[in-house]
């Protein structure tokens, strides 16, 4: 195979994330959450209730620096889940993982808003949330509030705020947190038109800063324009992994 | 943030929480905000709340059903309710708070052990508020002012280690089992009459075989009450019970940790 020289360029960046056989199983309960006879069984050495649910199976992934990675696949076939490893929101049944850098992880937009707060305290709460010190929000607070143009509500609370400005809101606050690894989980298809774009254009320019971007989408035309990669899911299952264009024509035509 | 992670990275819990302290701060001013928007009066419930109840205490005890084995009793109540109702509200607010944040628990990567120390911390400045008012309390009612009374910086210190430690283990626990809520809501009961609090540990000490009594102040609250009614009525230092306290304090924070540590990692899973 005949590498370009921006290929093998590439090759050469560290591995900064690193999935070695990683399976996951969720315990699927029908209605109680967990109880005292499973508990009891557990001591007593029967198996406890609930249906095993294998939401990845043996997944072997190396992203390097600076790589921007689309995951795709059908409902259920474990996207999220990988990206809450990788996150380290939850952690792996068996296999390693490691991951190094600074990791800025939109699984979910203003998760942890509170509609009795305003836009200001929701954004300090937020942003410090996902790691940021006093300095850095206060740095960040004028940029993030540019970003939402949200200038005339920012100081009421949520509960007046429409689903629209709630995600305008999450998606200013995360983007300014300066990650190293950005994940984000379907969350481009938020917004207007208008805000969309302005999105898009913000996570070019990570691109350009070389940090490495992994996200889920269902939308072929966001991961053409911001993926040279994809890796395909199929029921926890790695289906296919390579440039953009081959698997994503592979998948529609399955699709199909 | 989190620079790195992964299966095989060990974790200094108590630096992340360091890092993390400007979220905490966050999380105290949160719980102020969403408790007092709204209401004409605001912050100042949080010292009308407690002005009420000791203010009733005080009357009920001077005047219609005054006691006078103990001397001075509405302070000796005071010095009994106060530390146990710290405990009790820290313990009932936080057990529930990892399963109550479910949506930061998903999809939020920080340590959390932070939601049930920011439920501690903000109970704290209402504990202040209560300690403030109990001083004004003391000065109403002559008692001497004395140098035991710095003997009270120990036994909070050592109450709040006691409640750290047993608010990460309900709060771990309660994600598994959400029947702790209820076992523990329970077991607050109990335990308010297995305090000292209408009585004294000395009435506890003529009364129980000894074998008995040393089972008694297992529970911290008991050496921590004492210790404070000894400093501030009796002018005097801790007594055993103290040291036993403050042993069962330091074992319930590291068994707090320890418990939060190992089951964190499922937390997702299970909320």
């Amino acid at each position: 195979m005949n590498e370009t020289p921006t290929q093998r360029k590439a090759s050469e960046k560290p591995v900064v994330i690193n999935l070695q056989g990683v399976s996951k199983c969720f315990i699927l309960r029908m209605q109680k959450p967990f109880l005292l006879h499973d508990a009891l069984g557990k001591i007593l050495g029967r198996g406890r209730g609930g249906q095993e649910f294998w939401a990845l199976r043996d997944v072997d992934i190396q992203i390097r620096q600076g790589e921007s990675v689309a995951v795709i696949g059908g409902n259920g076939a474990g996207k999220s889940t990988l990206l809450g490893l990788v996150a380290g929101t939850i952690h792996p049944t068996s296999g390693d993982i490691h991951v190094k850098g600074r990791i800025g992880a939109l699984l979910e937009l203003g998760a942890g808003f509170h509609a009795d707060l305003t836009g200001r305290e929701n954004i300090y709460l937020n942003a410090s949330l996902l790691g940021l010190k006093r300095e850095e929000v206060e740095e960040q607070f004028p940029k993030i509030l540019d970003f939402s143009e949200l200038h005339e509500f920012i100081d009421v609370t949520l509960k007046s705020y429409s689903s629209g400005m709630n995600v305008r809101l999450g998606f200013s606050v995360a983007v300014h947190v300066h990650p190293e690894i950005l994940l984000m989980d379907e969350v481009l298809a938020v917004g207007d038109q208008n805000f969309q774009h302005k999105c898009v254009s913000r996570i070019l320019e990570f691109k350009r800063e070389g940090k490495t971007l992994l996200f889920v989408s269902h939308t072929p035309a966001a991961v053409r324009a911001l993926c040279e990669r994809v890796i395909w899911l199929e029921h926890g299952r790695v289906q296919m992994d390579g440039p953009t264009n081959e698997v994503l024509d592979a998948y529609i035509a399955t699709a199909q | 943030m989190r620079t790195e992670h992964g299966t095989a990275h060990r974790r200094n819990v108590l630096k992340e929480v360091w890092m993390y302290r400007f979220a905490l701060q966050n999380l105290i001013l949160k719980d102020f905000r969403i408790r007092y928007r709204n209401m004409s009066l605001g912050i100042l419930w949080s010292v009308l709340n407690p002005l009420v109840m000791l203010g009733v205490l005080v009357v009920v005890f001077s005047y219609i059903h005054p006691q006078h084995n103990e001397h001075c009793f509405p302070i000796f109540l005071l010095l009994g309710l106060i530390p146990f109702n710290f405990f009790s509200l820290c313990v009932s607010t936080s057990t529930n708070c990892v399963v109550e944040n479910a949506p930061l628990v998903k999809k939020v990567i920080f340590p959390r052990h932070i939601l049930p120390i920011a439920v501690v911390l903000s109970q704290t400045i209402h504990l202040v508020i209560q300690l403030f008012l109990l001083a004004v309390f003391i000065l109403i009612f002559r008692v001497p002012v004395h140098s035991s009374y710095l003997w009270l910086v120990p036994v909070y210190a050592v109450e709040l280690i006691f409640i750290l430690g047993t608010t990460l283990t309900c709060a771990a626990v309660n994600v598994y089992y959400r029947d702790a809520l209820y076992l523990i809501q329970s077991g607050l009961t109990v335990m308010f009459w297995f305090t000292p609090i209408f009585y004294s540990l000395t009435i506890v000490k003529m009364n129980l075989p000894a074998s008995l009594y040393w089972v008694y102040i297992l529970n911290p609250l008991a050496g921590i009450i004492d210790t404070s009614r000894r400093a501030v009525l009796d002018h005097a230092g801790p007594g055993p019970s103290f040291a036993v306290a403050a042993a069962v304090a330091a074992f319930m924070l590291v068994l707090g940790f320890t418990v939060f540590n190992r089951k964190e990692k499922n937390f997702a899973d299970k909320v």
